[in-house]
Formats: structure tokens, sequence, C-alpha cells
């Protein structure tokens, strides 16, 4: 199974920093806290349910040379295509993140890219999600509904026939993106 | 920043006692699909062994060789840590079973080496950071029945549609 389940993928690498960029990812991973442009970055493709970084400084009983950079995404879809979609529209937020390793090929174009990501990225293991074959624009989109629908449901009881139906029938336009 | 929303990432890294890397391999690969099932609130999760720090090639000045493989246990789920890593007890044994120092599920010091290897993020994002499992699988079960009712009540007038939308959701 190793890191794919129903149509999810987990894509995890550990790379190392540069020590002297190490700075620089520590300030953008504080700011990135409060300053949600970055989150909004990666989130925006609608295809990644939870994403972490996090610097590693130790691992028990080793004497490493390098800080590295953990990183795991868990997304719906191949992440070849996850990372088109990256190299083109946001290649400045890779570049500043993994730009502070030693080799990176910095996107534009995506090939290069991909074929860093296929190094280093983590296979085998075991891999789990809770609902594997719902895409995250599915559960975004069911969340987003349930909330509206609970409403009608509500309201249904104090309609009369005629008022219901248009207000059914408007649930219905407005939600037909998300169903 | 283990925390967004209600979602908390936990990762834990820990090493491997020597000579059982293989039977570790083996182990989690032969979990079953729905193994962590039984951790209600649990999202996301990975097991997976990690046996050596890849180099990045001839601009990489220093070569980091690991003494010993390390397990990655990555999670993602909703509510607090700590009766999160009690309902883990009753599972962990299976991959952590393998590491140094590991003192089982059923040992009081079990929170506190899990916590010991713990990595916090240093970044955590979701793009549905207030949904716990139970409203995501509700939501997508609820998805499902408003289709098929939207396709079976097509041609009804209203009184009936209003009667019988009642009667499949108002209950």
């Amino acid at each position: 199974m190793g890191n794919t389940i129903g149509r999810m993928t987990g894509l995890t690498m550990l790379t190392p920093i540069r020590p002297q960029w190490l700075w620089l990812l520590r300030v953008g991973f504080f700011g990135g806290r409060f300053f949600p442009m970055a989150q909004n970055a990666i989130l925006q493709f609608d295809f990644i349910h939870y994403v972490r970084w996090a610097i590693v400084k130790d691992l028990p009983g080793e004497s490493l040379r390098y800080r590295y950079l953990f990183f795991e995404s868990n997304f719906d879809g191949p992440w070849q295509h996850y990372i088109d979609a990256f190299a083109y529209v946001v290649p400045k937020w890779i570049r500043l993140t993994w730009g502070r390793g030693p080799s990176f090929p910095g996107p534009p174009p995506a090939e290069p890219l991909k074929a860093w990501i296929a190094m280093n990225s983590l296979d085998g293991g075991h891999y789990y999600c809770a609902y594997p074959e719902a895409s995250t624009r599915m559960v975004k989109g069911a969340l987003e509904v349930r909330e509206r629908f609970e409403r009608l449901v509500e309201d249904s009881a104090r309609m009369d026939p005629e008022t219901f139906a248009a207000a059914y029938e408007r649930f219905l336009v407005d939600s037909q993106r998300q169903l | 920043m283990n925390r967004v929303g209600v979602a908390y990432s936990l990762t834990v890294v820990a090493p491997i006692l020597a000579g059982r890397e293989q039977e570790t391999r083996e182990a989690i690969e032969a979990l079953p699909a729905g193994f962590l099932a039984r951790l209600e609130n649990l999202h996301f999760s990975r097991i997976h062994v990690v046996s050596e720090l890849i180099f990045q090639g001839p601009r990489q000045r220093y070569r980091d060789e690991l003494q010993a493989s390390q397990l990655v246990f990555t999670s993602t789920f909703d509510g607090e840590l700590e009766p999160y890593l009690q309902a883990l007890r009753m599972c962990a044994d299976t991959w952590w079973r393998f590491c140094v120092g590991y003192p089982g599920g059923h040992a009081p010091s079990f929170e506190r080496w899990v916590r010991d290897h713990q990595i916090d993020s240093s970044l955590f994002a979701s793009a549905h950071p207030d949904a716990t499992v139970t409203a995501v699988l509700e939501s997508l079960v609820l998805r499902e029945r408003i289709i098929d009712f939207a396709i079976a009540a097509r041609e009804l007038e209203a009184p009936e549609l209003q009667r019988r939308f009642r009667d499949e959701f108002a209950r």
C-alpha cells in the first residue's frame, strides 16, 4: 500500500537544509502561522487535505551535519499533477522553501522538480485515510452543503408547500457546485 | 505549530533496534487497510521506515549517514493529543515494538516515550481545518442522500415534494 489508498496519496520527503538558510525557513514558517499567504498559496489548488513542514534538529542516537526539512502532504490524485500546478502557479513559494537545500532544481519547468521529488519521496510503509475515496473538493463541498441543508430542513417545517419548493430549488441551484 | 482548527499533526521519529529493520518493514506492510480505523478521530496516518538520508549530489558538502533506520509515524487527527495517545496505546505495539527503548502500549511511560520522540510541525495547514472525522463522514453520506433525493424528486409537485422531503430528512 505504501503511500496510496483509494484516491489519496501521501508524499513525504526529508531533505537537508543548507545551514546558512536555516534562519530564513524558521522566519518563513513562523510568519506563515500568522500571515496566511503561504498557506493560501498551497491550499488554493483544492486537492490537499493536510500538509505539514517540520525542521528536524536532530534524531536520537544520530550525529547529523545538517538540519532536515520534513514535509508530508496528503492529497487526492497522483503527485505528478500536483507538482505541475505548483511549478507553474506558485514557483516562488516552492523555491523559497526547498531552495534552501542543496541541488534544488527551482521550477519552472516542472520536469526537473518531478525528478527531484521522485528521488526524495519516501516510499513504502502503511498509509491510512478515514475517507479514502473523497477528494478535497468533495469534503469541503459536503461540509458546506450540510450547513446550508440543515437550515433548509429546519425552515421546511414553517413553510407552505410553494415557498418550500422555491427554497428547495434555490438550495439546489446554490449547491450544484458542491454536489 | 501542531494544531490548526480542530486538527493536530503528530510526527514521531524513533530509531529501530539493530537488526530488526526488515522485520519492521514486513510488520508495517502487512497491516490490513482498515487497521487504524479503530482510532475514530484519525483522518490520515502514515507509518514507514527511513533507512537513509538521501544525498542530494555534489552540491551537498557533507553526507549524513544514519546509524540506525528510523521509524516515522505521522497522524492527523481531531481533538487533543492526550486522549489520542491513550487510544493509540491499544495498537501502537504493532509498529513501535521494534524501536529502541519503547516501553510498550500498557506501560505508564508510553506517553512520555512518544512525546520524547515527537517532532513539532513548523507549519501545518488544512483545507478543512475545523472538520472532525465524524463531521466529514456524516457530510459525505448526507451529500449522497441529497443527490439521490434530488434525482427521485425531480417531477414532484410542491405539496408532495415537501412531504417526502420532511419524511426523508426531518427526523
